[in-house]
C-alpha cells in the first residue's frame, strides 16, 4: 500500500446522553475504538445496521463532532489537534456528501450560490467571474445545465439535488470525500448514475471515499475495500473480494445472506442467516463481545473477553471474532462479484 | 433602488449575449419578486406619501401646533376656512396635528421595531445556534427582563432621566425584542439541525458566517410576520404611554393620543376620531402587506 492519506487510530465518539442536575450522564459509545487506513485514490466502504456509528465516524474523521479520544491523521498530522482556524484551511480536502440531497442545500440559496460558496471559503479574494466560470464547468462536469444556475433546490429533482451537493463537495477539489449514504434516498436508477458519476470523478480527480451505506449491493459496485460496523465497533475490515467471497466474522456473513437476490430459485436455495433480535442499546452494550447477543456461535468466552482484532489468512483482511477460524467460511459463489 | 436594478440587469443581460451564464442572489431575485407584487408595491408607494407628508405638511403649513384659533372651534374639515382637517375642541388646526403625529407614530413604530429586530435577531439566532450553556444565559437574561413590567421600566427611566420621547423609543424597544429572541431561537435551533448547516461547517465556514448566511435567511418567515405585528403594537403602546402622562406631551401628539382625545369627543366631533383613526388604520395596512410581500419575495419555495 501506498503512504495513507488517512490514518484512522483508536477513534472514539462518545456521547454523553441524559444526566441532569443529581445525575451524572450515561455515555453513548457512538464509535467505540476504531482504526483503520485509507489509500489515496481508495474507496472504503463503511457498512452496518443503523445506528452503528457509521455517520459518527465520518463526521468525527472530518472534525464535524469533536473525537472522544484518538487520533485522525491526515498526510501524517493530527486533525483533532488543529484549531479551527488551521481545521477550516484543511476542509477543502475533506468534504462530505449527505444523504438527504434536499435538506443538505440551503433553500434560499441558488446552485450557482451553493457552488460558489465553497470557492470564496477556500480561496478568499476570488474574483466573482472566476468563481461563476468554475461552478459553470462543475455544473457541467456534474450533467447539470450551467443555465440552471439561477434557480433554487427545490426546482430540482432528488437526483439533480445530489448532483448539485457532489458539486460542491468536488468544486474545491477535495482529496477525500466522505459520502454519507449519498444514494439511500435515491430511486434505484438514478443511484446507478450518481454512483457512476462519482466513480468518473474518482477517476478524474483521483479521490479517495470513504462510502458509507447500508446497502451492500452498492457497496459492492463502488468500494475496493469494506468496513463492518456493529454498535460502534469494528468487526471485519478488508478488500471487497475477501469480505464478498469469504467473510470470517459471523455478522458479516449473515449481512451478505440477507442481500436479495434477483433470481427466486437461487435465493430459495440459499442458506440464510438472519439475525434474530434487535441491535441492544448503544447505551447499554453487551460485555465482551458486543455481537455476542444476536450471534449464533456465541460461547462464554464472547461473555467475558472481547476479541481484538486480527488478521486472517492476508494482512489486509482483519476479524474481532474469537472463533474465525472454526467457522468455515461459505464461499457466496451465488452472488455476482463487482465489476 | 430602480436605477442600480436596471443597470444590474442591463449588464446580466449583456453577459448572457456573450454566451455567460451570471449569478443572481437571493437578494436580487427577492426585490423582483417583490416588485412584481402590486398589493406590497402600492403600500410602498401609500407609505412614503404618508411620510413626505410627515415631513413637509408641518413645514410648509401656515399653522402650527402653538396656534389657538378662537373663532374656530370644533369645526368640522371644510376647504373653505384653511383648516382642511377641521379644528379640535381647542381651536387647533387638525391637519398640522395629524402630521405631527404621524412623525412621532411612524418614526417610534419603525425605530422601536428595527431596534427590537436588530437585537432581537442576533440574540435569539447566537443563542439557538451556540447552544447549551451560552444559551442557558442568554435565555436566562431574557427571562428576567421579561417579567420587568413595560410601565414600570419606563416610570423608572422618566423619573432617573427626565421625560423625553428618546426614553419611550429605548423602553418599547427593550420590551419587545425578548419575544423576537424568544421567536428566532426556536427558529433557529430547528434550523441549525439541517444538514446545509452542516455541510457549511464542512466548507470551513466561520459560525458567525453561518448565522448570517444559512440560518438567519431560513428563519425569516415568522420574523417578518412578528414584525408586522409589531409596529402596531408600538404604536398603540405609545399611545397608552402618552395617555398616562409617560410619553409626548402636549402642544405635541401623536397618533395614539389624538384617537384618544378624539375618541372621548365623538359626538361632538367624530372627525377627530376618524382622521388620524384612518390614517392609523392606513398605515397598519401598509405594512401588513408590505411585510406579506417581503416573506413571499424572500420564500424561493413560495413561487
Amino acid at each position: 500500500m501506498s503512504r495513507p492519506l488517512l490514518q484512522v487510530e483508536n477513534l472514539r465518539v462518545h456521547f454523553p446522553v441524559g444526566g441532569g442536575l443529581f445525575s451524572r450522564p450515561r455515555m453513548l459509545k457512538a464509535v467505540d475504538d476504531v482504526s483503520f487506513q485509507l489509500a489515496p485514490g481508495e474507496t472504503l466502504g463503511v457498512v452496518g445496521e443503523s445506528g452503528c456509528g457509521k455517520s459518527s465516524l465520518g463526521r468525527a474523521v472530518l472534525q464535524l463532532i469533536p473525537p472522544t479520544a484518538g487520533r485522525v491523521l491526515w498526510l501524517g498530522e493530527d486533525l483533532c489537534r488543529l484549531d479551527d482556524d488551521a481545521m477550516n484551511v484543511k476542509r477543502s480536502e475533506l468534504q462530505l456528501v449527505f444523504q438527504d440531497p434536499l435538506a443538505s442545500l440551503n433553500p434560499r440559496m441558488t446552485v450557482g450560490g451553493i457552488l460558489r460558496e465553497p470557492l470564496y471559503s477556500f480561496e478568499p479574494g476570488i474574483a466573482r467571474s472566476e468563481a461563476e466560470d468554475r461552478a459553470a464547468a462543475m455544473m457541467r462536469r456534474v450533467g447539470l445545465r450551467p443555465e440552471m444556475m439561477n434557480r433554487y433546490p427545490n426546482e430540482f429533482s432528488g437526483g439533480q439535488c445530489q448532483r448539485i451537493s457532489i458539486a460542491r463537495a468536488m468544486i474545491s477539489r477535495p482529496r477525500l470525500v466522505i459520502c454519507d449514504e449519498p444514494v439511500s434516498a435515491l430511486d434505484v436508477s438514478i443511484q446507478a448514475q450518481i454512483i457512476a458519476l462519482l466513480r468518473e470523478l474518482q477517476a478524474e480527480y483521483e479521490v479517495s471515499y470513504i462510502f458509507i451505506s447500508h446497502d451492500l449491493s452498492v457497496v459492492r459496485h463502488l468500494c475496493h475495500r469494506i468496513m463492518v460496523l456493529y454498535l460502534g465497533k469494528l468487526m471485519e475490515i478488508g478488500p471487497k473480494r475477501d469480505i464478498f467471497d469469504t467473510p470470517r466474522h459471523p455478522y458479516t456473513q449473515s449481512l451478505l445472506s440477507a442481500v436479495p437476490i434477483p433470481d427466486p430459485r437461487r435465493a430459495r436455495q440459499r442458506d440464510q442467516k438472519l439475525l434474530e433480535g434487535d441491535l441492544p442499546s448503544p447505551l447499554n452494550p453487551p460485555s465482551g463481545c458486543v455481537f455476542r447477543t444476536r450471534c449464533p456461535h456465541a460461547t462464554p468466552l464472547c461473555i467475558k473477553s472481547a476479541p481484538v482484532l486480527e488478521a486472517t489468512g492476508s494482512e489486509a483482511h482483519q476479524v474481532a471474532c474469537h472463533y474465525w477460524q472454526s467457522l468455515t467460511p461459505e464461499t457466496h459463489t451465488d452472488q455476482p462479484t463487482g465489476e | 433602488m430602480g436605477f442600480l436594478t436596471q443597470r444590474r440587469d442591463r449588464q446580466l443581460a449583456a453577459m448572457q449575449a456573450a454566451g455567460r451564464t451570471v449569478g443572481r442572489s437571493l437578494w436580487q431575485d427577492a426585490l423582483r419578486r417583490f416588485r412584481s407584487n402590486k398589493a406590497a408595491m402600492g403600500s410602498v408607494f401609500v407609505l412614503a406619501f404618508i411620510s413626505l407628508m410627515a415631513i413637509f405638511a408641518p413645514m410648509l403649513s401656515p399653522h402650527t401646533l402653538e396656534d389657538f384659533y378662537w373663532e374656530y372651534i370644533l369645526v368640522p374639515p371644510t376647504l373653505e376656512n384653511g383648516h382642511w382637517f377641521g379644528t379640535d375642541a381647542n381651536g387647533r388646526d387638525m391637519f398640522v396635528r395629524t402630521f405631527y403625529g404621524a412623525r412621532v407614530s411612524l418614526t417610534i413604530g419603525v425605530m422601536t421595531t428595527a431596534v427590537a429586530l436588530l437585537i432581537g435577531v442576533t440574540w435569539g439566532s447566537v443563542a439557538g445556534y451556540f447552544g447549551g450553556r451560552i444559551d442557558n444565559i442568554m435565555m436566562r437574561i431574557v427571562d428576567v427582563l421579561y417579567a420587568l413590567p413595560l410601565l414600570f421600566f419606563i416610570i423608572i427611566l422618566v423619573t432617573v432621566f427626565g421625560r423625553n420621547i428618546y426614553l419611550v423609543f429605548i423602553g418599547i424597544g427593550a420590551v419587545e425584542w425578548l419575544t423576537m429572541s424568544r421567536i428566532v431561537r426556536g427558529q433557529t435551533l430547528s434550523v441549525k439541525q439541517k444538514e446545509y448547516v452542516e455541510a457549511a461547517r464542512a466548507i470551513g465556514l466561520s459560525n458567525l458566517v453561518i448565522v448570517r448566511r444559512h440560518v438567519v435567511p431560513n428563519i425569516i418567515g415568522p420574523v417578518i410576520v412578528f414584525v408586522t405585528l409589531l409596529i402596531p403594537t408600538t404604536i398603540l403602546v405609545e399611545s397608552y404611554l402618552s395617555f398616562l402622562g409617560l410619553g409626548v406631551q402636549e402642544p405635541m401628539t401623536s397618533w395614539g393620543t389624538l384617537i384618544s382625545q378624539g375618541a372621548a369627543s365623538i359626538d361632538t366631533g367624530p372627525w377627530l376620531l376618524v382622521i388620524p383613526g384612518t390614517f392609523l388604520a392606513i398605515t397598519l395596512f401598509c405594512f401588513n402587506f408590505i411585510g406579506d410581500g417581503l416573506r413571499d419575495a424572500l420564500d424561493p419555495e413560495g413561487r
